[in-house]
């Protein structure tokens, strides 16, 4: 275990190598912040009351850190096995004595090291604009949370894979992302959508990802829609993670360790 | 400049530019399963930005005085702004930044020709960005309602102009985004934050919804709503047209002369050494 954090630390350290690369990430993500909340208040004000805006910035708050902290914003862990496979680089992995997903996904997560750390702190905003209602929401945003990791493993795993079959899949992530992007209440809650909408994306793995453990922060009992949609995501976390490594396992006997 | 040089300049460019198409094209169609998927990639965001304009109108009448139409109006400009901001410079200053950084510019330096228009001609990707921008282009046209819209031809011209003019106040705020590389050695998130703010950080937010001081900011040192917003603002006839024509025209002038300066300034603290 200890190599995968030596792996972490020193892809996270690569970084600080460019001081002025990490303040333009920050600024990039208070940019990102301002617009959000500049474009919120526009609708907030044209809403008549529906929308509040504490808690409509604090689930944008959330949402952006769970997004980043689990990788389903823009697949980070399915780009880096992408970019791997097309360059032949992961043949280095391949012939070493580590286990290639742990160290690809340790070498994702190192480099997003910031990512991290300003998805923790748009967390802890979050949760201060709109703290969680209590015990209850705290319970179920840990198994929401947990649930939206391995979905959202599975699905960096599915991007990844792909670079096996097409020499290049970076349009296809992109078109996976894209999707993610609505679905997962990533642009908006899903709340906000037409009821028969909401109801069908509902059952789909996307809102597990980011809309599922964001909105558990506000919920305060274990009522039977809750429980459901706990199980939906559980579902989806068991039955993806399965399909995905089954597909890995099958996928990297063709690697041809040319590279491209 | 005699007549004949300016004819010799004029050809050089664009034989630079003929080729810089060509390889491109070349390099992109190599891969076609991809290229499909590009279109797919581009055809999904626009559906996804499109059912992100349903559910927010499903909630509200307009934002920022902008009906739903006249939003959808607004995100084909700023789809067209995109694509013309990413054929010419953010593809091109991708690929500088890392030839700064290995010392592979030299290449560039020593050949006998001008050297900011080659590299930003270089990686001109006309064909894949047609065939990917067409069917989500026609997916955003096909949704609004034209007839429900006053256009006036002046409005079409005069926004065209604007357009082109903040394609390039753009283009040179993206290079000056991009210039910290020769003296840090990396600028990639510094270009990726001055796109980032062009693009409104992906949102939808139109000129008039921009705070005063927040709209004369991003409209003239942040170029970013110039293409995109004012563009808009023009052909729905929300504004004095005459006023953002010169107001676009002299950001665009200025901020070419701020470019070249810095590039040449720049180009003085190339060491050619990789960092």
């Amino acid at each position: 275990m200890g190599i995968y954090f030596d792996i972490v630390r020193f892809s996270f350290l690569r970084f600080f190598s460019y001081p002025y690369e990490i303040l333009a990430s920050v600024l990039k993500r208070v940019i990102e912040i301002l617009f959000l909340i500049l474009f919120w208040s526009l609708i907030v004000k044209e809403s008549g009351g529906q929308i509040n805006i504490s808690q409509i910035i604090s689930y944008f708050f959330i949402s952006m850190g769970i997004g980043d902290l689990v990788m389903s914003r823009w697949g980070a862990f399915g780009g880096e096995i992408g970019t791997q496979i097309k360059n032949g680089h992961i043949s280095n992995y391949l012939i070493k004595p580590v286990g290639i997903i742990p160290t690809l996904y340790s070498i994702s997560f190192g480099r997003n090291g910031l990512r991290v750390l300003l998805a923790l702190i748009n967390l802890t905003i979050g949760l201060i604009v709109y703290p969680p209602k209590g015990i209850i929401s705290i319970i179920l945003f840990i198994f929401f949370f947990i649930s939206a990791w391995w979905i959202a493993f599975a699905y960096n795993l599915f991007q990844g894979t792909l670079f096996f079959h097409l020499t290049d899949a970076s349009g296809v992530r992109n078109a996976l992302n894209n999707i993610v992007r609505v679905f997962s209440g990533e642009m908006v809650p899903l709340y906000l959508f037409p009821l028969a909408l909401g109801q069908f994306i509902r059952f789909t793995p996307f809102p597990s990802m980011i809309y599922g453990p964001t909105v558990a922060l506000s919920i305060n009992s274990f009522n039977q829609e809750v429980m459901i949609n706990l199980g939906i995501s559980i579902f989806w976390a068991i039955f993806l993670n399965i399909f995905v490594y089954i597909f890995w396992k099958k996928s990297i006997k063709n690697y041809e360790a040319i590279g491209i | 400049m005699k007549l004949s040089e300016f004819k010799e300049s004029l050809t050089e460019r664009l034989t630079l530019l003929k080729a810089g198409i060509v390889f491109t094209a070349q390099r992109e169609l190599a891969y076609a399963g991809n290229n499909w998927a590009s279109v797919l990639s581009t055809t999904f965001f626009t559906f996804s930005v499109l059912i992100f304009i349903k559910v927010i109108y499903s909630n509200v009448h307009t934002i920022a005085g902008y009906s739903y139409n006249e939003m959808l109006v607004y995100f084909f400009i700023y789809q067209l702004t995109y694509y013309g901001n990413y054929i010419v410079t953010v593809r091109n200053l991708t690929d500088l930044i890392p030839d700064v950084n290995k010392g592979n510019l030299d290449m560039v330096l020593i050949k006998p020709v001008p050297s900011l228009f080659y590299l930003m001609s270089r990686s001109i990707s006309i064909v894949s960005i047609i065939t990917d921008a067409i069917p989500p282009t026609l997916a955003i046209m096909f949704s609004i309602n034209w007839n429900a819209i006053e256009f006036s031809f002046s409005g079409i011209i005069i926004g065209f102009i604007v357009w082109i003019f903040g394609l390039i106040a753009l283009n040179a705020f993206q290079i000056l985004a991009a210039l910290p590389v020769f003296w840090f050695g990396e600028s990639q998130n510094i270009l990726d934050l001055a796109s980032n703010i062009a693009a409104g950080a992906g949102t939808m937010i139109p000129r008039e919804g921009y705070p005063p001081t927040l709209r004369v900011l991003l409209g003239t040192i942040i170029p970013a709503i110039i293409a995109g917003g004012f563009t808009t603002s023009i052909l729905l006839n929300k504004v004095n047209p005459f006023l953002l024509l010169a107001w676009a025209g002299a950001v665009a002038i200025i901020s070419m002369f701020v470019k070249n300066i810095a590039w040449n300034y720049a180009l003085r603290h190339y060491s050619s050494a990789s960092s």
